[in-house]
């Protein structure tokens, strides 16, 4: 059986959804709008079991071959947010939340993607050594609470962008004459500065072996926001070179991620920097015709967990996997 | 406490404050030539001799000098920045950060059955119920996987090789498998007294008691010693 954790609207997750009905494949599906009218039983001794009931649907957990997850806070629910902190709604939720993460964490199934793997990603400047590590280039990166130091990373470098250290999501912008006196307020948080690289950004979604890329080609400094700063952003399919194509495919399974979206920008010297993996890609955004091959390859994935066939089972997969 | 105790080896206290404070240098790509605030004061990383970590991450509730709407953005913030200093570090760090914890091994209880299970050390199974909302607010408990209430409790305290609380030989063994299996340095490991079964386990050792204090202090200056130089 195949689990499906989230929001109907979601993109990625509406795009695999058709994807596995495409194939005849009916998901169980675990709507978080239901959140409130859910219960689950996890039980973990020889076996991993238990039951989770959504709605009028009931799902065996020990059953799950393979589940894709990409759920938001359960906190956010409308619901929950009016009935507050304090009520038997948001502990429900919240406990609901942290079992299910739980199973996750432990299931004998093809989790997409697993938390303890996810969880680098919510560190950039870690996440960076790990890419260092894995052959890419990086952006010089300073994390600093020191007006002066970011001063004098700036002029060493003379373009610099300024971007968010934890997956909270930010605008990356450049650092421009405006900012030279808010320079002072990084003494509150350490704040993350970067070398700004020119090139051509690349998305690469790895999706078990298979892979997909694209560019985006777009003037402002994160394409993601480009309507913002009055630009525009035009994703087209690409192809990437066969060493660089193989080092994505090694880092997704060295980070023990299943699926992974990565950031790659390709620079007129020909050098490829990469900036993060995303563990969640929204890979709806970049895939043209959109979200079908993606989601395609994301759906064959797991359908292939469920025949049997389990990535990351060979011996160089990562221990994560081995494991179990 | 802690940091008075040290005191004589140099032992200082760094709190979430020390990040609101002008002076860290954070270099990704060189990270020995960075620089911290430890206790108010700048000090470049090569000077810190050991970490101990009993933070998992930075709260808002730790950052009242932050404005209010401010609060949770910069937890993450710090909490995201904190993961790659300590990972970055080249001296002793007990114990070195697995994100999105700040030290490790901060697992489920459904995670330590696992492992015990694959080690052949009795556990108890871990049992998580959420309730339906309607029988929760008629009142039926919601377990939160820790398994069943035991009042006998055996706690042993792994530093290293040495187990400190172990009268029992084999409890100690297991306790000791359990670390070396998670990849730590630090593990308090509790077994069901009467029943001789796995509990759980956490990197909570118990620094009040002057044993465990004592041992986790020589543990970090045995790692120092054994480093290489660099």
């Amino acid at each position: 059986m195949i689990l499906l954790w989230g929001l109907p609207a979601d993109g990625p997750l509406a795009a695999v959804r058709a994807a596995l009905d495409r194939r005849g494949v009916r998901a169980a599906f675990a709507d978080q709008r239901l959140v409130l009218d859910s219960s689950m039983e996890l039980e973990v001794g020889a076996a991993v079991g238990g039951r989770l009931q959504v709605g009028g649907q009931r799902v065996d957990l020990g059953s799950v071959d393979a589940a894709y997850l990409r759920p938001y806070d359960s906190r956010q629910h409308p619901d929950v947010r009016r009935a507050g902190p304090e009520s038997s709604a948001w502990s429900h939720a919240v406990g609901l939340d942290q079992a299910l993460w739980a199973w996750a964490e432990v299931a004998d199934a093809l989790v997409v993607n697993p938390p303890a793997a996810a969880a680098a990603s919510g560190s950039k400047p870690l996440q960076a050594a790990l890419l260092r590590r894995h052959g890419f280039r990086v952006p010089e990166t300073l994390v600093t609470t020191d007006p002066q130091a970011a001063r004098a990373f700036w002029e060493r470098h003379g373009r610099v962008v300024y971007k968010s250290i934890s997956s909270i999501r930010s605008i990356v912008a450049q650092l421009t004459a405006d900012h030279a006196r808010r320079l002072e307020d990084v003494t509150s948080c350490p704040t993350q500065f970067q070398q700004h690289v020119a090139g051509v950004d690349h998305r690469v979604h790895v999706v078990g072996d298979e892979l997909f890329c694209a560019t985006v080609v777009s003037p402002a400094d994160d394409y993601r926001y480009a309507g913002r700063s009055g630009t525009s952003a035009e994703v087209r399919p690409a192809a990437l070179e066969p060493d660089c194509a193989d080092r994505c495919r090694r880092l997704a399974a060295a980070l023990g991620l299943p699926v992974a979206g990565i950031d790659l920008r390709r620079t007129p010297a020909g050098e490829w920097y990469c900036f993060e993996v995303n563990a969640s890609p929204a890979f709806t955004w970049y895939d043209r015709p959109p979200g079908q091959r993606v989601a395609q390859a994301i759906a064959r994935l797991l359908c292939d967990a469920g025949a049997g066939r389990r990535w990351g089972a060979g011996a160089d997969a990562p221990a994560v996997y081995r494991s179990r | 406490m802690l940091a008075g105790r040290w005191s004589a080896w140099g032992g200082a206290l760094l709190t979430p404050r020390d990040l609101s404070a002008a002076g860290w240098r954070h270099r990704v790509s060189r990270p020995g030539h960075s620089t911290a605030v430890v206790d108010g004061q700048p000090i470049g990383v090569g000077r810190i001799a050991g970490v101990l970590t009993r933070l998992v991450r930075i709260d808002e509730a730790d950052l009242p000098h932050i404005a209010p709407a401010e609060r949770s953005y910069v937890a993450a913030e710090m909490s995201a920045f904190l993961l790659s200093w300590l990972a970055s570090l080249r001296c002793p760090v007990l114990n070195r950060p697995s994100p999105p914890a700040l030290t490790s091994p901060c697992w489920s209880p459904e995670r330590w059955v696992l492992l015990a299970r694959d080690l052949g050390i009795p556990a108890l199974p871990a049992r998580r119920s959420i309730p339906p909302l309607a029988a929760r607010r008629a009142g039926a408990p919601a377990g939160d996987g820790s398994g069943h209430p035991d009042t006998g409790i055996t706690t042993v305290t792994v530093v290293g090789g040495r187990c400190l609380g172990a009268a029992d030989g084999e409890l100690a063994a297991w306790a000791r498998q359990l670390a070396t299996a998670a990849g730590v340095g630090l593990l308090a490991v509790r077994f069901s007294t009467r029943r001789r079964w796995l509990l759980g386990a956490d990197p909570w050792v118990d620094v009040g008691d002057d044993a465990v204090a004592d041992a986790v202090l020589g543990h970090l200056l045995e790692l120092r010693q054994a480093a290489p130089s660099r």
